[in-house]
């Protein structure tokens, strides 16, 4: 029996791989496992991506998404490893995917999943008070050596609080980090005067900013954001200053917004999935989401996706080794 | 109806003290988990281990009177559970916990129209014509439901590839 | 407060046309229809119209989307009446005294009460987002995790206090839901906590199941053993005993009132709907003249629920078109949808897209109104169905608990977690241990918990901060008052 069965699994083996080394293309609907809650960038990241496949048929197949956001995302990343061998499942989130399981005891490790592409790069700015009496970095460094200034974010060891302890080490200050559940509460904590500053990407805190209730000090980027119509009365995206040339010499803190598969993947379906989503990079909807968002459009797949995980996995270590986050 | 056989399998007392046993143990895995985090007070406030340490700690001891009391009561107990009432428990509960035995392996949909069948017909003693029909047309009515009008894919075992669906 | 009204009336020139009424239609029925299906809600509807509506205005999209949210709304309580099984964690409170009800042969009105109750709760919180719109945002802001935390406590003891049973099983009955919700990631220090490595219980032990298996499950089992209570109900159906229950409702004008107010207390102050229909249940249970008899079927029971459920449900509205905050899960689902269509919410939306916001609270008056009388043309169908035998209907309705289970999230581990709970909900029943602090606990006590150490954080641990603003001060007054009513209540009852 054992036998016949064994001979029967390596038959349709080779007849699986046979197909497969021909081409792929999906033969059921897909499933999008958004690794968030809903309304979150990722849900709107997924969901766009799900809109501009059916607008411009890049795939035959249904799309279903489904939310599993459980755990900071845990939830979906594990459920995305139990589909080993899948192509009918594409898992949607951040770089969550190889951060948590470096200070959280969770169910997978970077390289079991199969990367696909990153497709976009969300900005970090901080964000104060309109009332704080620092209006630069430089200002708000010594505010802070002088008195305990209080910072929000989304979640604990999380991006905002990674980035807000490289701030620290860079800058050589002390400040409190409250976690809050989203970026958007930490945007509204700041608007009701209750935090001094928080890390927002520009999509969480521009409805605060239009309204006056929240000031931007810089941004987190190499040069300064995408020039633009004016978001306030005096200024665009463009107006706000580089942290690093504001004298806090941090290069450059983004966000990836990635694609995976589940774990041992056919390469003709990893090249299948990657070749779907350069065409919906490359679609004018697709410019239109990353100027909403105000974010950076970049492609990175294959190789060079890769290359980009493992150097933020050793940068991040060094932060999360430095504040002793590690899971052991 | 008759409840058929009134043999008390289980007192009231003894039930009062299984559960709060087990409320008991509880609070001690709940204490014991509470443990790999750090119970204390910091200068910030409570860490992590703190709230679910007391929780633990509180369960444990409530659980404990709760134990301490029903043990002193003198008296003859009411029944809990006869022997007929639980056959009927188990009468619905086996079929059940089958039901979500074969979810797995043959997916929702036929667990579901077998599970049907055993409970309404043979449990249940409807006739068989009127349990078939039940057995079959409420899973098919929650296929098309679920599976086309919803789109919201429940497991489907060996009739996904037959469908071409997720 | 001129200028809003004026404001409404142009959303009224934008929503009272064909195409929305007719949209509005389609989409409460949609919901009623996704609300009333077992694992279905607000959620699948709005992922199955989202794409739909990519083509329309953004008002029109909006329309759509809030009338089946209507509707689920409305739906979801059907399922609790008729079988106990809460569809939405909003609609618990409403099987405390819907479900006795419905099993004593009073399906019919209990679902007119209940539709009823949640149309006035929803047009109620509407009227109070007209008058109150632009200071609402304002008010809102104020709230920082101090007074979060405040506000949770509020629902906690006004619910507790009132509460009757043994003080100790409601004690066991409050640490087990309490120590439910902190299973999974802490959100303060982002550890795994009580998950003892299992790879299922890192996105937390899910609410909705522990629910269905305590009530659903727990129920059924419990008919099961005691084959007298198996029967079927014989009930009314006919149009007039709709209408006659229609005619008695107004008689529980106080508890209306009082409800919708606390409904939209909840709503304003983020506490959102689940805590808003247990605080007003609780405090309906002391203030009602039939207050002891809340939850073994009693109509006023019913309507304190439901109606602080929908009035919350709406008045939280505003704050999240104006903050971007959800109040519920649900309501998460419709602000991405929100999102995807490029309105950001935030406090200048009133001001850039006016017609939009007032289009949409224009439409809630609307749609609520149809969604009641819709929901109300269903009684008699939904009443039929307590007739079918239990041996029919007692395997269905498990079935409909699994697959509700499923569906949370996909996942095996949860159906064996609901059949746990069946279990322990028929046990602690049967033993008298009251499961409704079990449940408040579990909604509550991790985001009191959060609040509670965010606050400790931000004042550096000090205690004075309950106390810090005015706001604070009120609120723990009112705390104050709570337990002063319910040790004064418990000496009298020795005395």
């Amino acid at each position: 029996m054992r036998g016949y069965r064994s001979k029967f699994l390596s038959a349709a083996f080779v007849i699986a791989s046979a197909v497969s080394a021909m081409a792929f293309s999906p033969s059921k609907p897909v499933e999008f496992v958004v690794t968030a809650g809903a309304g979150g960038g990722t849900d709107i990241f997924a969901r766009t991506i799900q809109s501009i496949i059916q607008k411009h048929n890049l795939m035959s197949q249904p799309v279903v998404v489904t939310l599993k956001g459980g755990g900071s995302g845990a939830e979906g990343f594990v459920y995305g490893k139990t589909g080993a061998g899948d192509p009918h499942r594409l898992i949607f989130g951040t770089s969550n995917q190889w951060l948590l399981p470096m200070v959280a005891k969770v169910g997978w490790k970077r390289e079991e999943l199969t990367p696909v592409a990153a497709l976009a790069f969300d900005e970090f700015l901080l964000w104060t008070r309109p009332d704080a009496p620092w209006k630069t970095a430089g200002e708000l460094v010594a505010a802070a050596k002088a008195g305990n200034i209080k910072v929000g974010g989304s979640q604990s060891k999380d991006l905002d609080e990674t980035l807000l302890r490289i701030v620290e080490q860079v800058a050589g200050i002390k400040t409190t980090y409250i976690p809050f559940k989203s970026g958007g509460e930490a945007a509204v904590q700041l608007a009701g005067g209750h935090i001094d500053l928080n890390t927002n990407n520009p999509a969480e805190n521009v409805g605060q900013w239009k309204a006056g209730q929240a000031r931007p000090i810089c941004v987190f980027s190499p040069t300064r954001l995408a020039a633009g119509p004016k978001v306030t009365d005096t200024m665009a995206w463009s107006d706000i200053p580089t942290c690093k040339e504001q004298g806090l010499a941090i290069e450059e803190y983004k966000m990836p917004r990635v694609v995976y598969l589940p774990p041992n993947m056919p390469a003709p379906a990893v090249a299948f999935w990657a070749d779907v989503l350069r065409k919906v990079f490359a679609t004018d909807e697709w410019k239109e989401y990353i100027a909403r968002t105000s974010q950076t459009g970049t492609f990175l797949a294959g190789e060079e996706f890769t290359r980009f995980m493992v150097a933020d996995e050793a940068r991040s270590r060094k932060v999360f080794e430095a504040e002793n986050w590690l899971v052991k | 109806m008759p409840l058929g056989d009134e043999t008390i399998v289980l007192s009231r007392r003894q039930a009062e003290i299984g559960f709060a046993i087990l409320a008991g143990l509880a609070g001690f895995v709940i204490l014991f988990g509470a443990m790999e985090h750090d119970t204390g007070w910091s200068r910030s406030g409570p860490e992590a281990g703190y709230f679910p340490f007391r929780l633990g700690m509180l369960l444990m001891a409530a659980s404990g009177v709760i134990l301490l009391r029903v043990l002193l009561q003198r008296g003859p107990s009411e029944p809990f559970l006869s022997w007929g009432a639980a056959k009927k428990l188990l009468a619905f509960l086996l079929p059940l916990i089958g039901f979500v035995l074969l979810i797995g392996p043959v997916g929702l949909y036929l667990a579901g129209a077998a599970y049907l069948f055993v409970a309404i017909g043979l449990i249940g003693r409807v006739p068989w014509l009127k349990s078939g029909l039940i057995a079959v047309l409420v899973p098919v009515f929650l296929f098309i439901a679920f599976e086309y009008a919803f789109k919201a894919p429940l497991p489907k075992g060996p009739l996904g590839p037959l469908f071409g669906l997720i | 407060m001129v200028e809003n009204f004026t404001q409404l009336m142009q959303g009224f020139a934008v929503s009272l046309s064909a195409y929305h009424i007719a949209l509005m239609m389609a989409g409460v029925m949609f919901g009623l229809v996704v609300g009333v299906m077992p694992g279905l809600g607000a959620p699948n509807g709005v992922s199955l119209l989202l794409p739909l509506t990519f083509t329309m205005e953004p008002v029109s999209a909006v329309i759509l989307l809030t009338s089946m949210y209507w509707g689920a709304l409305i739906g979801g309580s059907t399922t609790s009446i008729l079988f106990n099984i809460p569809g939405e964690p909003s609609s618990i409170a409403t099987t405390f005294d819907g479900y006795p009800m419905a099993k004593r042969g009073e399906a019919t009105k209990a679902l007119t009460f209940a539709f009823l109750s949640s149309g006035f709760g929803a047009l109620f919180g509407v009227v109070v987002v007209t008058l109150l719109a632009s200071s609402i945002t304002k008010f809102a802001l104020l709230f920082s995790p101090v007074e979060y935390f405040l506000v949770f406590v509020l629902a906690f003891a006004s619910f507790i206090a009132f509460g009757a049973g043994s003080p100790l099983k409601t004690i066991v009955s409050i640490l087990i839901g309490l120590a439910l919700a902190s299973v999974g990631m802490d959100t303060i220090s982002g550890s795994m906590r009580l998950t003892y490595d299992i790879p299922e219980l890192i996105r937390g032990i899910s609410f909705l199941v522990v629910v269905i298996g305590l009530f659903g499950l727990g129920e059924l089992l419990e008919t099961m053993q005691n084959p007298y209570a198996a029967k079927a109900v014989t009930t009314r159906l006919d149009w007039a005993e709709v209408f006659r229950s229609a005619m008695i409702w107004p008689r529980h004008y106080a508890s209306l009132l009082r409800s919708a107010i606390i409904g939209c207390w909840m709503g304003i102050a983020p506490g959102g709907p689940t805590a808003a229909s247990f605080m007003s249940y609780g405090i309906g249970k002391r203030m009602s003249r039939n207050g002891a008899n809340f939850g073994k079927g009693e109509p006023d029971g019913l309507v304190s629920a439901e109606t602080a459920d929908q009035a919350a449900g709406s008045a939280a509205m505003l704050p999240m078109l104006a903050l971007g905050l959800p109040s519920s899960a649900t309501a998460a689902v419709l602000l991405g949808g929100l999102l995807i269509w490029g309105i950001t919410p935030g406090p200048t939306l009133f001001r850039e897209k006016p017609e939009f916001v007032w289009g949409l609270i224009s439409s809630m008056y609307l749609a609520n109104v149809v969604a009641v009388i819709m929901a109300l043309a269903t009684v008699p169908l939904f009443a039929r169905m307590m007739q079918v035998p239990f041996s029919i209907t007692g395997p269905i309705i498990a079935m409909i608990c699994v697959i509700g289970a499923w569906t949370v999230a996909g996942a095996p581990f949860d159906l064996w977690l609901l059949m746990v709970f069946g279990v322990v909900g028929f046990v602690m029943k049967a033993l008298d241990y009251p499961l409704a602090p079990l449940v408040l606990g579990m909604v509550l006590g991790d985001r009191m918990e959060d609040a509670f150490r965010q606050s400790m954080l931000l004042s550096g641990g000090k205690f004075s901060a309950f106390l810090g603003s005015p706001l604070a001060v009120v609120i723990s007054s009112l705390i104050a008052l709570c337990i002063l009513v319910a040790v004064m209540g418990a000496v009298r009852r020795r005395a």
